[in-house]
This record gives C-alpha cells, structure tokens and sequence, in this order.
C-alpha cells in the first residue's frame, strides 16, 4: 500500500512536505490515527502532539488549534496556526515563554489578554513535556 | 570665475543627494527581502485554506452560512492597502488610479484606508472614508490585522456593508507589482461551485459536524485572505521603494557626471583665455 502525503503549514512556513506512513493527530474529539487508505476526512485539531512516522522513525510536532483534511488521494493537509518541530523546541525558551505567561496572566485584567496568555501558557507546557521526554528517551 | 562655482555647488548638492538616495535604497532593500520571505511563505498556507473551504464547500451547502449569503442593505466597501511613507515610486500613483476607477463603479461606495496616503488621498477627493488605519508596523502580524477583519466581517453580519472588496498591490517579482482587487465578503460562492465536477465528488466524514467546521473555517479563512494581503502589500511597497531608490540614485550619479562636464569644460575654456590674454599681452610688449 502507497504511504500518506502529509502536508503541515502553519502561519509562517511549510514544515512538512513528506511521505509518512502513519499519523497521529489530536483532532478536537480525542486523538485519532491514520494509516493509508482512510475515508476523506476534515475535522478540527486542538492544540496537542502530532506525531509521524517517516521512514520508519516517528517524528513530533507540537501543533496549535487548526484544521486536517484527508483526501481520497492519501493526502493529509493540516492547517495551523502556529507549529513547532520536536527538534526545534528550545527548553528554556519554553521555560520563559512559561515565566512570561504566568506573569502576564497575574498582572493583567484585561479578558482577551487573559485568553491570549493561557493559550501560549499551554503551548509552552506542552512544548517543555515534548522537550523533556524527547531527551530522557536519548539517553 | 562664478560659472564654475556653481557647477561646482550644484555637483555637491548632487552627490549628498545620491548618498541619503543610496542609504535609503539598503535600508529598502534589507527590509524588502524579509517582506518577500514572509510573503512568500505564507502562500502555501493561504492556498491551503483556500483549499480546505473549497473541499468543505463541495460537501455542505455553503450558501447557507451567513458570511456566503448576499443581500443588498447596506455600502460597498473597499479596502485600500496603501503605505505610511512616500518615495515608493509608482506604487501610490497605480494603486490610486485603481481606486479612482472603483470609485466610478461604485459612487455610493466607502473607503477604508490603510496607510496615511490612502487618508490624505481619499480627504483630497472627498470619498466616503469609514474607517482609517495608520502606522502599521513593518513587522506586521496576523494581530495587527485582527481589528480589520473584524472591523469589516461584523459590519457585513449587520448588513451595515452590502460587500467588501481589498485593494492592494500584488507582489509579482521586484521590478513589478499590480493592483489587485479581491473580494473578501460575500464569499464567492460561484467560484467554489465552478471547480465541482461530479467525479471529484468524494465522500468526507465530517469531525464534528460540517456546519461546526464551516462557522470555525471561514472567519479563519477571512482572517487569513486579509492578513495575506498586507503581506504581498508590503513585499510590493518595499520592492517599488528601493527600485525607486535605485533609480534616484543612478539619476543622481548620471548628473554628477554631465555637470562635471560642464565644469571642466568651463575650467578648460578660462584657461585658454588667460593664455590668449597673456600672449597678446607678451607680444605688444615685444613689438
């Protein structure tokens, strides 16, 4: 069976244009995996670990709230707002991101700050857990 | 001789106007490379979603959300990416023009102007401004934009604006950019039903449902078109300022050279007249 063709863009960039053989996706109702040959799909992501495995080795992504579209094709576009590569996440800008976030949640009053800060609050917990495991698996 | 001063001020004035032309041209051409770049990446990520809603469009009946449905209360609304500062060439000029040719189509229509010349130029033809937005910074982001989606998809939800078109210069490559007009609201629903075909009909399960995934879809989708023009506005208002930049500077370099020939030429010509002086002067005295 052919392999997936897996398509990530975020605001700024495209992260993955790559063959893959399975993905996995935290999709807005509960995580799901694809393989090939799986129905046409659109659903909502939420914010969370997508994970890939590319020749074999598995890949993560820590990906904000969007969207993923399955094509009959075995194509799998997935459309976010912001997306990080496991490799590139850097621990202590996570750590601050952290810092800065808990910091502007205390001072501000402002609602939509609030929301603004809580998301990037967990975009950056989640960044350092991916980090944190990533690491204790290598050694 | 007071011929040859002048020249000689007049190359002076000359070569610092081609140094501050010089100087702008670098500081043009640094930021219109990370213009570009960001132009540029964003375009997988536009089509993208483009792509998405066409998809989704197929499936469910789009005509039913309120951001597809026409009605007619209300203005026509343009929004027009223009630039903060001049000496971008023919970058105001062209997009104005377009503009002006709008504005005959639609007498009744209202403006939205994004960059002070888009103010200053709508107050000087006294079109119906309804908003203005100034100063936006070169580093823009999709939350420096926010307010004017907002700004025009409510005033669409309340049928205050009957529709809302963005006017802006396309980035093509350095050398060109075009005006461009791009309808944001009501989405075009003809152009979605145009690239359905009976065959490339395939049956999507939807997560959670269709109507869910649309209402969240298509804000993002408005969101996304309006931020991506600022983009390929700015590439384009870089790139026409440092090719006007360039230009300068070159004009300035040309004049230096054709006054420096005039000033030898005049050095050349009063030294040959001191000499005739001289040799008649040299020869009465001998005879």
């Amino acid at each position: 069976m052919s392999g997936l063709l897996l398509r990530v863009v975020s605001q700024e960039e495209e992260l993955v244009n790559a063959k893959v053989s399975q993905i996995t996706a935290p999709a807005a109702s509960g995580e799901i995996t694809i393989l090939p040959g799986h129905a046409a799909l659109v659903t909502q992501l939420q914010l969370g670990e997508l994970t890939y495995l590319e020749d074999g080795k598995p890949n993560t992504l820590v990906v904000s709230t969007g969207f993923l579209t399955i094509s009959r094709a075995n194509e799998v576009i997935v459309i976010v707002d912001t997306a990080v590569a496991e490799r590139n996440i850097s621990l202590q800008k996570a750590e601050a991101a952290v810092k800065a976030a808990e910091q502007s949640i205390v001072s501000s009053d402002k609602r939509e700050d609030l929301i603004q800060a809580e998301a990037s609050l967990r975009r950056a917990l989640l960044e350092m857990k991916v980090a944190l495991r990533s690491k204790k698996t290598k050694i | 001789m007071s011929s040859a001063r002048q020249v000689t001020s007049r190359i002076k004035t000359a070569k610092n106007i081609s140094k501050i032309t010089k100087a702008m041209e670098m500081v043009s051409a640094s930021k219109m490379r990370r213009a570009q770049a960001q132009a540029l990446q964003s375009r997988p990520f536009a089509k993208a979603i483009a792509d998405t809603l066409h998809t989704l469009a197929k499936e469910s009946n789009v005509a039913l959300h309120d951001l597809f449905t026409k009605h007619s209360e209300g203005d026509d609304i343009l929004v027009c990416l223009s630039t903060d500062r001049g000496l971008s060439g023919s970058f105001n000029p062209n997009l104005f023009r377009e503009l002006v040719g709008w504005r005959k189509k639609h007498p009744q229509g209202k403006i939205v102007a994004i960059g002070k010349k888009a103010v200053a130029f709508a107050q000087f033809s006294g079109m119906n401004m309804h908003a203005q937005f100034t100063s936006m910074p070169d580093r823009i982001t999709l939350a420096d934009t926010l307010p004017i989606t907002t700004l025009v998809t409510q005033g669409y939800l309340d049928k205050e604006f009957k529709s809302v078109t963005v006017l802006f210069m396309d980035f093509v490559n350095t050398l060109s950019q075009k005006p461009m007009f791009q309808q944001i609201l009501p989405l075009d629903s003809e152009l979605v039903d145009s690239t359905l075909s009976p065959s490339a009909k395939t049956e999507y399960l939807f997560e959670p449902s269709a109507q869910e995934i649309l209402d969240k879809l298509v804000p993002y989708y408005i969101e996304n078109a309006i931020f991506q023009a600022f983009l390929e506005s700015k590439a384009s208002e870089h790139s026409a300022r440092m090719v006007a930049m360039k230009n300068a500077s070159e004009n300035a370099q040309e004049l230096q050279e054709e006054l420096k020939l005039i000033y030898n030429k005049s050095r050349q010509a009063s030294i040959t007249s001191e000499l005739l002086d001289i040799t008649t002067a040299t020869l009465t005295l001998n005879t």
